[in-house]
């Protein structure tokens, strides 16, 4: 029997021993700090900005000035890559929280009801799974327009489904404990037992899937921007920016590397901090 | 005589067996089989019988944790059977459960404050500035430091967490305390200890409990009246000190001395032993469903069904005839 309050806490230690995932965390908190404040610095400093375009400057390899070089329209590449940062971390981010959500959800209400109604909506689960996700999302796209916020709802709403079978998993077994038969006898009503009993239970293996999630997230939507679908110009993305440095790579290759090291050192740092957790979070971990 | 507390009337409770590829129902378990019990005001009644013989069943139906499939359960008189939605949340506060494993009965994510306070204050009986004292007061009723309140129940022994389900089960002020094998999780010692606290608590207050338990010397100890079930159906009700005394249906008698003995060496009655196993409650024997294992059965044990016998007022058996003391 796993005592889930020292579960919480015994994790936290093996996490900070794992130096992979420290420095992971750490990485990320920059990276976020950089890309929040980074572009307005710049911008006050030495009047960089991600649109405003100096043609006659055009791309520039990178020097003092730019250490990322510049575009072809002249536009300071370190600049456009922090905002492309701020998308893709953005995106990444509100997409697995919007498939997070949604997953926990429609999962513990699953398992909940059982029966029928479980039976019913898991089929519907396995019948999304079945169609071509990356198609879905081109399809919701083209349909509903390419704008950031319908990016990452389109994201988000066909990632939802492990997250959905995990949580479903977990609340099946916990529906059986006798505490949520005790709720049940104090008078809770589903609601309450659902929100305040089962999925508060369900947090580890939640909390794991959505760090893993934010990384995927982050390649889809490079690969929608790589597409054309994605974020449009002169906004930029990670994905974007690689796109646009693929093209020109045999001329100007600072514009495919730094954005690559960026975007690659980004989900890198993701992983293993998702790594880390799961195997912190792992209660047969504990012995170690 | 006052009315009963708790009037159950021919309870049934039915588990479906599904089996195949179309998980087609191909027979019933019968856990609970037409039992009628009464629980008079401030009454302990244990409910015993070997493990899987539809106790617990019982019940958590007749608390209404379970559907009944049958019979009505009148609970003060009110037929609440089919109570659903608020009217079953607002009956259920008269009516609280104990649960066996204190390690399971806690949500591990929730505070003993919260897991006290929040039913008070959901059925009204504390408002957000009153609750802690009561809480308090609660903890201390049950033998706990009042600053216990901000704990998660992983800090505390089984006996501990234990004290807590039943604060949590008082903290509704109950007229009916369900307590599943509320003792059999825990030490030998601390069952006295809890058994006690139970004991303690009824004595300050009008309460009643069905007490479901497989250990008789504990029964023995609580209950004003024992009922003994066997595979889904009452065989003997009576008194404690009675049933112990005089057992009339040969499963209790057997039950009883399967008791162990503080003196193994004194020599004692020797009760009725029963050979074989527990047949399977999805097809139980015809007939009295004892008679494949019954010492003392006869040719018509395995067609008729024995009604309820009373052999006095407060008193009942369900067996085909008397048996002969064997002294």
């Amino acid at each position: 029997m796993s005592d889930n309050g020292t579960l919480w806490h015994d994790a936290w230690m093996r996490l900070r021993k794992n130096k992979l995932a420290v420095v992971s965390a750490w990485f990320i908190a920059g990276v976020v700090f950089m890309c929040a404040f980074g572009p307005p610095i710049l911008h006050y400093a030495w009047g960089y900005s991600y649109d405003a375009q100096a043609l006659s400057y055009g791309a520039q390899p990178p020097s003092l000035n730019h250490i990322f070089g510049t575009d072809f329209h002249g536009r300071d590449l370190f600049t456009r890559t922090l905002y492309g940062g701020r998308i893709s971390l953005l995106v990444g981010l509100l997409a697995a929280l919007v498939a997070a959500f949604i997953g926990t959800l429609y999962g513990a209400v699953s398992a909940y009801a059982g029966g029928q109604i479980d039976s019913a909506m898991m089929r519907f689960v396995d019948v999304l799974y079945a169609l071509p996700y990356m198609f879905l999302v081109i399809i919701l796209v083209t349909i509903f327009g390419k704008s950031l916020a319908l990016l990452f709802i389109a994201l988000g709403l066909v990632s939802w489904l492990t997250t959905a079978r995990i949580v479903r998993g977990q609340v099946l077994s916990l529906k059986e404990r006798e505490f949520v038969q005790a709720a049940q006898a104090c008078g809770a009503s589903d609601a309450r037992i659902i929100g305040m009993h089962l999925i508060p239970n369900t947090l580890g293996p939640i909390i794991v899937y959505f760090t893993l999630t934010v990384p995927s997230m982050i390649l889809q939507e490079a690969f929608l921007s790589f597409l054309g679908l994605g974020v449009q110009a002169p906004m930029p993305s990670l994905g974007a920016l690689i796109n646009e440095g693929a093209n020109n790579m045999v001329v100007f290759w600072w514009q495919l590397v730094f954005p690559g090291i960026v975007m690659a050192s980004i989900l890198f740092a993701l992983n293993f901090l998702g790594d880390g957790l799961r195997d912190a979070l792992d209660p047969r971990m504990q012995q170690q | 005589m006052n009315t009963p507390l708790l009037d159950v009337q021919d309870l049934k409770k039915y588990f479906p067996v599904r089996s195949g590829l179309l998980r087609r129902v191909v027979g019933h378990v019968h856990a609970v089989d037409e039992i009628s019990l009464q629980i008079m005001p401030g009454e302990t009644l244990a409910l015993v019988g070997e493990s899987g013989c539809g106790k617990t069943t019982a019940a958590r139906t007749m608390v209404r944790l379970l559907d009944a499939d049958g019979g009505r359960i009148l609970f003060r008189g009110q037929d609440i059977t089919h109570l659903e939605g608020d009217a079953l949340r607002r009956m259920r506060r008269h009516m609280q459960v104990v649960f066996q494993d204190p390690y399971a009965s806690l949500n591990p994510r929730r505070t003993v404050g919260e897991i006290i306070g929040a039913p008070m204050v959901l059925h009204g009986l504390a408002t957000a500035s009153d609750v802690n004292d009561k809480m308090r007061d609660l903890l201390v009723q049950v033998g706990l430091q009042p600053d216990y309140l901000s704990r998660y129940p992983h800090e505390f022994s089984g006996g501990q967490r234990q004290r807590i389900g039943i604060a949590r089960a008082l903290a509704l002020e109950p007229e009916l305390v369900m307590c599943d094998e509320a003792v059999s999780a825990l030490d030998v010692s601390v069952q006295a200890q809890i058994i006690n606290l139970l004991a303690d608590l009824q004595a300050g207050r009008s309460m009643s409990y069905l007490f479901v338990a497989h250990n008789l010397s504990v029964v023995r100890h609580v209950a004003h009246r024992v009922a003994v079930m066997y595979l889904g159906r009452l065989v003997e009700v009576a008194p404690t000190a009675e049933l112990f005394e005089d057992p009339r249906h040969p499963y209790t008698q057997a039950l009883l001395a399967a008791m162990p003995k503080a003196h193994p060496v004194r020599p004692r009655r020797s009760f009725v032993r029963l050979g074989g196993e527990v047949p399977s409650p999805v097809s139980p024997p015809s007939g009295c469903h004892l008679h494949p294992r019954c010492p003392v059965a006869e040719a018509r044990c395995k067609t008729l069904i024995p009604a309820l016998v009373a052999v006095n007022s407060c008193h009942i058996v369900r067996c085909v005839k008397e048996l002969p003391r064997t002294a």
